[in-house]
């Protein structure tokens, strides 16, 4: 199954916690917060997301937020070997 | 739309890739990851373990062309993927070698020794030992 990138609002996008450290997740909601609101249901090895985009933002957004976690998260498991 | 060229799945304009974690670690995939990021939008997920599928999304809005700059892109990043990954492996198994090198290089130029305290102007006092030494101090 291909799970599209860019969801909508009524099924999660889940985020596996062996690419995505929670830290990274967290900074990302934190980061977007003007541009959506993120409700996050955390487990042990993986959290979901719901992303309610607001009004003005732009069409991308549920995109730019994976990739900027999935930088934070390569920043933060990279950094944390060497 | 749904199609496959082999090395790629494309469904709705999202293309992936499943990547074997026996041959290109996750630290590989990160790394290669990273800096495909400003290029077009990526997704990663683990469907099961050993496993990792990758997820591209083109920046640009729907055109004819996204299709073909996806698999050029994913192109990229496996030939990327695969550099990685071989500069990993070689540093595993050669990296404390070249540690050691360097630190005899570092030895043998006597770069790491300490300096002398001081400057070569200070004034010093110079006592003449009973015993005949001479004893040297900084003023």
């Amino acid at each position: 199954m291909i799970t599209p990138l860019q969801d909508t609002d009524e099924s999660p996008v889940t985020l596996t916690h062996y690419v995505y450290t929670p830290a990274a997740i967290g900074e990302t909601i934190r980061a977007f917060h003007e541009l959506c609101d993120v409700e996050a249901d955390v487990e042990e090895e993986s959290t979901h997301l719901h992303f309610y985009p607001k009004s003005d933002c732009p069409v991308t957004v549920c995109d730019d937020f994976l990739n900027y976690a999935l930088e934070l998260s390569a920043q933060e498991l990279l950094t944390n070997k060497e | 739309m749904h199609s496959s060229s082999g090395l790629f799945e494309i469904h709705d304009d999202v293309l992936s890739v499943d990547v074997i974690e026996s041959v290109y670690s996750r630290d590989a995939v990160l790394r290669t990851a990273y800096w495909f990021t400003d290029r077009c939008y990526l997704f990663i997920t683990r469907p099961g373990p050993g496993f990792l599928r990758v997820q591209f999304k083109a920046r640009a809005l729907k055109s004819d062309l996204v299709v073909e700059a996806l698999q050029e892109v994913a192109g990229e990043f496996l030939n990327s993927l695969l550099d990685h990954q071989i500069r990993q492996d070689i540093e595993s198994q050669t990296g404390r070698i070249r540690e050691l090198l360097v630190a005899k290089a570092f030895a043998e130029a006597g770069v790491l020794e300490d300096i002398p305290p001081g400057e070569p102007g200070d004034s010093v006092e110079v006592h003449q030992r009973e015993s005949g030494l001479v004893n040297i101090e900084r003023t």
